[in-house]
């Protein structure tokens, strides 16, 4: 006999598609919890702080007792690089800057989407599992696989809390404890 | 006593301690960006238990030879040698011996009391470390790295020379835990 049938993918697509609208409304935003980055040569576990203003990004990633902490402060005209080691240097592009001095190649353009559990616009998504509210369980874009493993929801929103992102000789596994969505009511 | 008898003594006649820490890690205008506290222990040389509680669990243990971060929100465990670990900082410093320290900083007392530790190489990717002792020990370390960023630890409620139990200063990751081994002396 049939079984009930689960939502179908078109409706978890609908959840999906409103989910990022309003998630793009909310401009002013800030992420914090722990991100633990792994390349074939180096580990670093860190407290990780991401803002967003509208294009305007910063990611302050800081290692325990201070050695091993960055910053990167950009938007789309371009990003400046501090690190605990003295060091600032500005780019257009701020994963090349980043890989430059840390040895970490991160997609840092797309990361607001993917942190906030959407896809990055503009991009061919290769594959997309979503759950039964529409929700992004995995994903393949760019040549990134990301996974949510868990969620919350803030506001009216629902947003990842624990996320895991593998590339070329890199994984980020990120837990985030805390979303500030701003005074913006969603 | 001076600051620097003070240090000299903590090296010459406390084997370890325990207690409580609580780290505060203010940006270049003084604004808090982080706070957390947990529980310590040292036993000299090279061991150390760092239990940070909250708001974000994680255990960084120096076992002697090598060094293990389990980070239980990450649910990841990185280990490495203790040798290429300068950037644990204090919790490192405070539990090598003085020479080990004067190879590393050039030190001196400031008018105000506190220690100076200046590096000899920027291999610590630190600006400048402070340390006020009290009651025998470093009651206060304040590091400055390069990005104007304070990371001030505190020690509380501090024990010295207790019978502190081995096994503390050893760690066994369980087998669901996800261990990373990096730098070279891989087991």
């Amino acid at each position: 006999c049939a079984t009930v049938p689960d939502r179908d993918d078109a409706e978890r697509e609908a959840l999906l598609e409103e989910r990022t609208e309003r998630l793009e409304a909310v401009s002013v935003w800030q992420a914090s919890g722990r991100a633990g980055i792994t390349t074939p040569d180096d580990s670093a576990s860190l407290s990780m702080d991401w803002r967003q203003a509208g294009e305007a990004y910063r990611l302050d990633l800081r290692a325990p007792m201070g050695a091993g902490s960055f910053r990167l402060q950009g938007d789309d005209q371009g990003v400046v690089l501090q690190t605990s080691d003295g060091v600032t240097d500005s780019a257009a592009d701020p994963s090349e800057l980043l890989f430059r001095y840390t040895g970490f190649d991160l997609p840092v353009a797309v990361l607001p989407w993917w942190l906030r559990g959407v896809p990055a616009p503009g991009m061919e998504v290769t594959s997309m599992e979503l759950d039964r509210q529409g929700r992004i369980e995995r994903m393949e874009q760019a040549g990134w696989t990301i996974e949510y493993t868990a969620y919350d929801t803030v506001g009216s929103l629902d947003l990842p809390v624990r996320l895991f992102l593998e590339g070329e000789g890199v994984r980020l596994r990120a837990h985030i404890r805390d979303w500030d969505t701003g005074d913006s009511d969603i | 006593a001076d600051a620097r008898a003070a240090l000299e003594s903590y090296f010459s006649e406390v084997e370890n301690l325990e207690g409580d820490f609580e780290q505060i890690v203010r940006d270049e205008d003084g604004q808090v960006i982080e706070e957390s506290q947990g529980t310590m222990a040292i036993q000299r040389p090279n061991r150390f238990d760092w239990v940070y509680e909250a708001p974000y669990a994680q255990r960084i243990v120096a076992d002697g030879e090598r060094l293990w971060i389990h980070d239980k929100d990450l649910q990841q465990v990185t280990v490495r040698p203790l040798q290429d670990t300068l950037g644990t900082g204090p919790a490192l410093l405070l539990s090598g011996d003085l020479a080990g320290l004067e190879e590393q900083f050039s030190i001196e007392v400031a008018d105000d009391g506190w220690v100076i530790l200046n590096p000899r190489d920027d291999e610590w990717e630190v600006d400048g470390v402070r340390l006020r002792m009290g009651d025998g020990v470093p009651a206060e370390v304040v590091v400055e790295d390069g990005l104007g960023q304070k990371n001030q630890l505190l020690l509380h409620n501090v024990r010295t020379n207790a019978s502190l139990d081995d096994n503390r200063f050893r760690f066994e990751p369980d087998d669901d835990m996800d261990v990373i081994e990096q730098g070279e002396s891989r087991p």
